[in-house]
């Protein structure tokens, strides 16, 4: 029979449903962390991540070429970024509780789904392995939603400047060369 | 003793159903919104309906026949400049006070009944009408209600349609069965859980006409004395008009808990600390200290959908950013405000759990709870490796007068 007194070590026998969905919440966002940090690692300091808390992470992505609005007037601009993604009461208890990202800074930011630091990105469901990737393709104006919208006057940029898009091409993550092991024969 | 019952939502159906209900009920007037001038052709704020409603309609259609009874009602609250003195004011206190000049005993609760309706105080009720526009609002208050009001009091969930065709509901709950949320769909679950989360298809709901709010009002009022008086029988069923020519009727609702409803429905208990102090005298600091004692080192405030706000506001229209104090939601937002625009401020994130640590040793340690965003009879649920338990500060009336 299966022991469910525990769930990855931790002792669950005697604990309240909310000190239960505590701790799992907590492992859950270990283990979110743990993964988000390898892939910082490997995005050659395109983006950094940081957790805050039980209730966020912040992430921090370097000099992207982006939309801004500078005096009125849009524009292509680098700019880094400073998102922060929150993790909601039940997360990952309920499915309908995704992740909730914001755009702390850069202020002068423009892209058709965001007003201000708000931003609709629906992350339900996303894996943490492609929560970067999908932040960067926003921010990057790789993903845009032109049905509905927040910003009007960046939606219409976005029409009319299909051909520039994405704003940055770079990839997130640069692929690193694979180097060739010579093989030798053994005699 | 008189009956306390709690009014959630004093706006248009909520300000027709008051003045209908008897002056013997003691009422709790719960809304967070001030009177707009949109308000005024829809609801009954002015004194002449909620002292004699009857009388009041009456003279009004007589006068004119003609004329929709939203122009006339609006013509009853404005003066001659064609400002109405109710503009600005909140509607909570507005309703409370008509029914206090009636003779009546009313508080008001100004402010987001997430934050305002408190356990110390659903533990008082005998009876709720929920008259909300927002289904969060609905959730909020069957949080509350189902965790800590005495199990099998009323609770009637009252609606008007948009149009002039008075067409009214009234579902009818008892606590510790079938509540509000259960019969919610997924998307109105997830309706105000996060002030963060943005979405492209913003909604609006729709606005209820006058003569639809009023007739729900009336209904709501007379379904509410007539379950008051013993007529459990209509408790687990919907009454519905669908326009004045209409007759209504009746449908059950299903009899248990709807499975997948957030509502706890008495699956969980735990021990509750009754605090000897209430908001005014305890600090944030000595809460911290209680709850260490009892849950723990380790003990966490988990505020469920209250929050604290994280790393700061923004104004929706300005885009003016702040910081934020370590207060709760709505007193973090009073004091951050640093712009005129109306509305209100958005926090960038939400802190949902803090350690009884960060508080005994954060700058909020000598605030009051009162000052740090909690209402009296405020409960705070905190788990931590010796137990779980919710700290429950003393309820006194003064403390609400004081507020």
């Amino acid at each position: 029979m299966a022991d469910n007194s525990t769930i990855s070590g931790v002792c669950t026998s005697g604990l309240s449903t909310v000190a239960l969905e505590l701790q799992v919440r907590r492992r859950a966002l270990d283990n979110m962390g743990a993964i988000l940090e390898d892939l910082a690692r490997s995005s050659q300091g395109r983006f950094t991540v940081m957790r805050l808390g039980d209730d966020a992470f912040g992430f921090r992505l370097a000099d992207v070429r982006t939309l801004v609005r500078v005096d009125g007037a849009l524009s292509i601009a680098q700019r880094s970024f400073f998102l922060l993604v929150g993790v909601p009461a039940r997360w990952p208890m309920d499915r309908n509780d995704a992740l909730e990202p914001c755009v702390v800074s850069p202020a002068d930011w423009a892209h058709p789904n965001a007003s201000g630091s708000a931003l609709c990105l629906p992350l339900q469901g996303v894996m943490p392995e492609e929560l970067p990737g999908l932040l960067y393709a926003c921010v990057s104006l790789r993903k845009t939603q032109l049905d509905d919208y927040l910003d009007r006057s960046a939606a219409a940029w976005v029409r009319a400047h299909l051909d520039q898009l994405p704003t940055d091409p770079r990839p997130l993550f640069p692929e690193i060369p694979v180097r060739e092991i010579p093989v030798r024969e053994i005699p | 003793m008189k009956p306390l019952v709690l009014v959630g939502g004093c706006g248009a159906v909520g300000s027709w159903l008051i003045p209908s209900l008897d002056e013997t009920v003691a009422l709790l007037c719960a809304d967070r919104d001030i009177i707009a001038p949109e308000n005024l052709g829809v609801a009954a704020f002015d004194a002449a309906a909620h002292l004699d409603p009857q009388r009041a309609q009456h003279a009004r259609r007589s006068a004119d026949p003609q004329r929709s009874a939203d122009a006339q009602n609006a013509a009853d609250v404005t003066d001659a400049s064609g400002a109405s003195p109710l503009l600005g004011r909140k509607k909570a206190e507005v309703v409370a006070e008509r029914h206090r000049a009636r003779g009546g005993w009313a508080y008001a609760l100004h402010g987001d009944v997430r934050y305002t309706l408190t356990p110390g105080l659903a533990s008082r009720l005998d009876a709720a009408v929920v008259c909300f526009d927002n289904a969060s609002a609905f959730r909020d208050v069957s949080e509350v209600l189902w965790s800590a009001a005495r199990p099998g009091i009323p609770i009637l969930a009252v609606t008007c349609g948009g149009g002039d065709d008075e067409h009214w509901q009234v579902r009818l709950f008892a606590t510790g069965g079938l509540c509000p949320a259960c019969m919610q769909s997924p998307a109105e679950r997830q309706e105000g859980t996060s002030s963060t989360r943005a979405s492209c298809a913003a909604a609006e709901a729709p606005r209820a006409s006058a003569r639809a709010a009023e007739a729900a009002g009336r209904a709501g009022a007379s379904l509410l004395a007539r379950v008051m008086a013993g007529e459990r029988s209509l408790v687990g069923r919907r009454l519905q008009r669908d326009g004045r020519e209409a007759a209504p009727w009746s449908v059950r609702m299903p009899e248990a808990a709807v499975p997948g409803c957030p509502i706890p429905h008495g699956r969980e208990t735990w021990r509750i600390e009754e605090l000897l102090q209430g908001v005014d005298d305890l600090t944030v600091g000595a809460l911290a200290e209680r709850a260490r004692d009892l849950a723990g080192m380790d003990a966490t405030f988990v505020l469920g959908r209250r929050a604290l706000p994280l790393a700061g506001f923004t104004c929706p229209q300005c885009k003016h950013a702040s910081g934020a104090p370590e207060l709760l939601l709505p007193a973090a937002a009073a004091l951050a405000r640093a712009c005129d625009c109306p509305g209100v401020l958005r926090p960038l994130g939400e802190r949902r759990t803090i350690t009884a640590h960060e508080l005994v040793g954060g700058p909020m340690r000598d605030t009051s709870l009162r000052a740090w965003g909690a209402s009296p009879g405020d409960g705070f649920l905190v788990t931590g490796a010796e137990a779980t338990v919710e700290l429950r500060c003393r309820l006194t009336w003064e403390e609400l007068d004081r507020g």
